[in-house]
């Protein structure tokens, strides 16, 4: 195409045919370096004014100066000195001589301080290259290059060429009215490529008001002889559309600007699914319905008319589940489903819709029988043809009546059941390949008999695996532990589906551990869970492993509680991994520190199922044991926290119990107010901290201190305990801590007397035969807290005895009302006071104290009191 | 060691209802196998078993199970003895009119999308033309 005139050209062509003008642009041109370049100008002594060189003529360089004139200066004599505007011109993309001047003139307004304007430049530029056709056109591509396509004409160049080259710049740039006046300027029937480039940017035109009336005369030019000027003047509506004219033209233009080919793909009306994706819910349905793989969703059902939706579900393209949440009518949705996915539908909707034969369908699947009044329909009589076959009277199927789509199978099945009742010698093809009918051959003839069929693993692998497994099964189910091996292992023979190797490995592990071989057990178990696997599997290793080794079983079992699909089996493998580990006996698994410490392949197992929803008397057991195997951890608020149970009362109870100190647990008894409605468990908790507390005591009476203190801790404390229990606590705890305090010189606290004498009194009314069982304890208490608090008196009192002897020396040799008297008489009186004292206290202890030599201490003693007290006494003139 | 399902020949977690029908045949076989070591009372015992694990079969872990995998032993497949559920018969019929309006629906999608498509990979050349090619 010629760029001046618009005419068609050949592309060898030098020069166009119609205009003579060159087709060819020149690869650049000499750029003179003064050329555009301001320099400086005016006087010397006066302020410099700078002047822009804007073409040459004999003698010199043209110099436009700041007011608009123009002056010649020898190119020889122009100033060296720099000037900073010369910095500014960005021309690495410009091509033409006159790029710097150009750039001057592309600019909206002229450097500050000159009066000219930047258009004055292009006149420069015209009067310089205006007759070289190569300098104008690259002049004019520079201009482009700047985003001033309005100056084209200004640099010499033709009208229509400029016209043209703003259509394209403008289809470059996006600008589609842009592209529509320039389009429609150009001279009719000239510039063909333009409808390449409206084609293009035909959505965009579109939307350009009035762009069809502008352009119809442009595309009339064309349209006869170039297709895609007349899909143009469709997509505008300057022409009518038929249908089938939008894909058409699509195509057309899809081929002609050479899009990818997956969506010339979508252009036969069947993208792929991902392609599809791209398209709106109209777009996928209409591909959907042309027969591309592309899933259809609530969006395109819910705008999709109903017989274009049963089209699409004959050939199985619509989901039930996006049926059932899009947005039609609900007897559509029904009907919908009903004619895609029929088996997803409720009894209740096949009800409704009258669909009597799934209805049928169903119910014979469910009972196996056909209801009479429904005997003669079409699938009445397929049923009745298969119950002919359960019934073992292959000879009474009448073959016309079966389903014309299993006729073919129904026909070898009879052959072969007529022929071969007994000992099928081969089975036909169509029958093994029907799935459905492989369990009436075993039930027919038996697994064993249908394995003895020669090649049967050759021909039918697929049917021999099956057959093989059922038959291990149905020896396991006999006890026929050898023969379920053998089954099982020629299964894995020819097996190559992972989830019947695995259960081929599961029956055959079974015969194994029957017939005592459970290292073998354990070793397919172990294969069968390498990569896919179900919680049976894990359960079942959990099973076996412990007639071979406990803490390997505790480890699948561990695994399970990992793994298992539900809580209560994790739950259950938790307690059963616990049960394995408490009858162990004296073993010590690894990591375990004999009461003490779990054992490591416990631990995480039983924290993790602790905080699940678990029953509570589950997470009491676990929590008990973790409280005494795993304190510290337990100990710790954040571990019990995501348990449901984790505010209950055994909660608290586990995080006491795994304090170190026993006091916390006392708390915790305390901090019940009503025993009578305690659980049974926590009565029983406390009945056993009684009882420990009272057997270590009875044990080691003279050094069970902790369990003195936790006893009497117990019985000052607690509400509820029975009447045998308070005394008896107190009376051990009175024995133990009198004993141990006295060793130490400490005497008991009075909270000890106190419930020693509530102790006493409770001990009157006690059975006979509690009173029996605690009687010589109560005895010994009195006696040694007898013993301990006349001791601490004795202590007192020999601190006392020096001071009162000094002080009666005092007395004797001092002078009658001296401080020093005074003070002496001081000690004396306190010598009576304290003497009095003793006296009170010790006596009632005298007469309750049964064992004659302790009384015998105590009278002796509080004579010697009561003697000093009397000299005491004279001494102060008592 | 013994296992109640394996007794009585059915697969771990069968109902108690269907462990009870089950438990006639194999008091048969018990029978014909007289002075084996199954005996009718180790029967009575497993049918007593599985009715009261009923309730925790599914989640035991002190039993084996046989199978582990129940389902590879009911191949799920559709034939002559497992018809296929049965599609509801149409009601309906797609006019020309409806393959049309469809065909211009895609025809209009496909076209938009083809048209951002051409817009985002065409490139406009003035049309010089160089001794290196088209002028860009």
């Amino acid at each position: 195409m010629c760029l001046s005139c618009g005419a068609d050209t050949g592309s060898a062509q030098v020069a166009c045919s119609t205009c003579g003008v060159t087709t060819v642009l020149p690869p650049g041109a000499d750029r003179p370096r003064e050329l555009g370049m301001f320099y400086k100008h005016g006087r010397r002594l006066v302020r410099a004014k700078f002047a822009l060189c804007v073409g040459f003529e004999t003698g010199g360089a043209r110099l436009l100066k700041a007011n608009g004139e123009l002056d010649i200066v020898a190119v020889t004599e122009l100033p060296s000195a720099d000037v900073p505007l010369n910095g500014e011109p960005d021309l690495g993309a410009l091509r033409g001589p006159a790029a710097a001047l150009l750039w001057w003139a592309a600019r909206p307004a002229a450097p500050p301080g000159v009066s000219w304007s930047p258009a004055d430049l292009l006149g420069h530029v015209r009067s310089a290259y205006g007759t070289d056709i190569g300098a104008t056109r690259l002049h004019a591509l520079d201009l482009l290059r700047l985003d001033r396509p309005d100056l084209l004409t200004e640099v010499g160049l033709p009208e229509s060429e400029a016209t043209w080259l703003r259509a394209v710049h403008a289809a470059r740039r996006g600008r589609f009215d842009l592209l529509t006046e320039a389009a429609a300027n150009l001279p009719t029937g000239r510039y063909r490529r333009v409808v390449a480039v409206l084609s293009a940017c035909a959505d965009g035109i579109a939307r350009v008001p009035d762009a069809a009336r502008r352009l119809a005369g442009c595309l009339a030019a064309f349209s006869a002889d170039e297709p895609l000027a007349a899909a143009l003047e469709r997509r505008l509506g300057i022409r009518r559309t038929e249908h089938g004219d939008v894909m058409a033209d699509t195509r057309l233009r899809a081929q002609r600007h050479g899009v990818p080919g997956t969506v010339l793909a979508m252009l036969d009306g069947r993208p792929d699914a991902e392609t599809a994706g791209l398209l709106g819910p109209a777009g996928r349905l209409g591909a959907a319905h042309a027969g591309a793989d592309t899933a259809l969703g609530a969006a395109e059902i819910s705008i999709a008319p109903l017989p274009v939706l049963d089209d699409i579900a004959e050939r199985d393209g619509i989901d039930a589940e996006a049926v059932r949440t899009a947005r039609r009518p609900a007897h559509e949705l029904t009907y919908l489903v009903g004619r895609a996915q029929p088996g997803q539908l409720t009894e209740a909707e096949l009800e409704t819709l009258g669909h009597r034969e799934e209805l049928d369908r169903r119910a014979f699947a469910r009972t196996g029988e056909v209801p009479e009044d429904r005997r003669e329909t079409r699938l009445g009589k397929h049923f009745a043809a298969i119950e002919a076959f359960e019934r073992n009277r292959p000879q009474d199927v009448v073959v016309a009546a079966v389903l014309e789509e299993y006729r073919s199978v129904a026909e070898h099945l009879i052959a072969l059941l007529v022929e071969h009742p007994e000992d099928p010698p081969q089975l036909p093809e169509p029958v093994v390949a029907d799935v459905s009918v492989w369990d009436h051959l075993v039930g027919t003839y038996g697994a064993d008999r249908l394995r003895a069929i020669p090649g049967l693993a050759v021909r039918h692998p697929r049917f021999f695996e099956w057959v093989s497994l059922y038959a291990a099964r149905e020896h396991l189910y006999l006890a026929q532990w050898r023969n379920g091996a053998d089954a099982a292992r020629e299964c894995l023979r020819v097996a190559v589906d992972e989830a019947v190797r695995d259960e081929a490995q599961n029956l055959l592990a079974c015969a194994l551990h029957y017939l005592g071989d459970h290292v073998g057990a354990v070793r397919e178990l172990e294969n069968a869970l390498e990569g896919d696997y179900s919680p049976s599997l894990l359960a079942n290793i959990g099973v076996v492993a412990p007639y071979l080794d406990s803490e390997l079983a505790a480890r699948h079992l561990a695994r399970l509680v990992r793994e298992a699909p539900t809580t209560a089996m994790r739950r259950a493998a938790a307690l059963r991994a616990l049960e394995i580990w408490r009858g162990e006996g004296e073993r010590v698994w690894e990591g375990e520190q004999p009461g003490r410490e779990l054992p490591t392949v416990l631990r995480e197992p039983l924290r993790c199922i602790v905080t699940e929803d678990i029953p509570l008397p589950d997470f009491r057991e676990i929590s008990l044991v973790l409280s005494r195997f795993d304190s510290a951890w337990i100990r710790q608020p954040e571990s019990l926290a995501p348990s449901p149970h984790a505010k209950s009362l055994e909660a608290r109870y586990a995080r006491a119990r795994a304090e170190e100190d026993l006091s916390e647990v006392v708390d915790f008894f305390a901090s019940v107010r009503d025993w009578e409605a305690a659980p049974d468990w926590l009565q029983a908790a406390r009945t056993r901290l009684i009882d420990d507390a009272r057997t270590a005591m009875v044990e080691d009476l003279d050094g069970a201190d902790v369990a003195g203190y936790t006893a009497f801790a117990l019985a000052t404390r607690l509400t509820g305990l029975s009447p045998y229990d308070q005394v008896s606590l107190s009376m051990l705890s009175t024995c133990t801590l009198s004993y141990v305090l006295l060793l130490d010189d400490k005497e008991i606290s009075d909270a000890i007397v106190s419930m020693h004498q509530s102790a006493l009194e409770l001990f009157a009314k006690l059975s006979d035969e509690d009173r029996a069982r605690i009687e010589p304890f109560v005895e010994l208490a009195t006696r040694r807290a007898a013993i301990n608090i006349q001791q601490a008196r004795v202590r007192e009192f020999q601190q006392v005895v020096e001071p009162y002897n000094d002080a009666l020396d005092v007395i004797d040799m001092s002078q009658r009302g001296t401080p020093a008297w005074f003070a002496a008489r001081g000690v004396v009186a306190q010598t009576v006071d304290l003497c009095r004292a003793i006296r009170t206290q010790l006596l009632p202890w005298s007469r309750a104290v049964d064992h004659a030599n302790t009384r015998t201490d105590l009278l002796d003693f509080l004579d010697h009191v009561r003697d000093l007290e009397f000299k005491a006494q004279r001494a102060l003139g008592g | 060691m013994r296992n109640p399902y394996l007794l009585l020949g059915v697969d771990y977690g069968t109902p108690p209802d269907l462990a009870r029908r089950q438990f006639a045949r194999a008091a048969r076989r018990v029978r014909r196998a007289a002075g084996g070591p199954v005996g009718i009372e180790d029967l009575n015992w497993a049918l007593h078993e599985v009715q009261s694990r009923a309730s925790t079969a599914a989640d035991d872990v002190s039993v084996y199970r046989v199978p582990a995998n129940p389902a590879v032993f009911r191949p799920l497949a559709h034939g002559l003895f497992a018809v296929p559920p049965i599609k509801l018969p149409r009601t309906t019929e797609t006019s020309d009119e409806d393959r049309a309006v469809l065909a211009d629906e895609l025809a209009k999608d496909v076209g938009e999308l083809v048209a951002t498509v051409i817009r985002a990979t065409t490139t406009f050349d003035y049309g010089y033309r160089t001794p290196e090619g088209n002028e860009s």
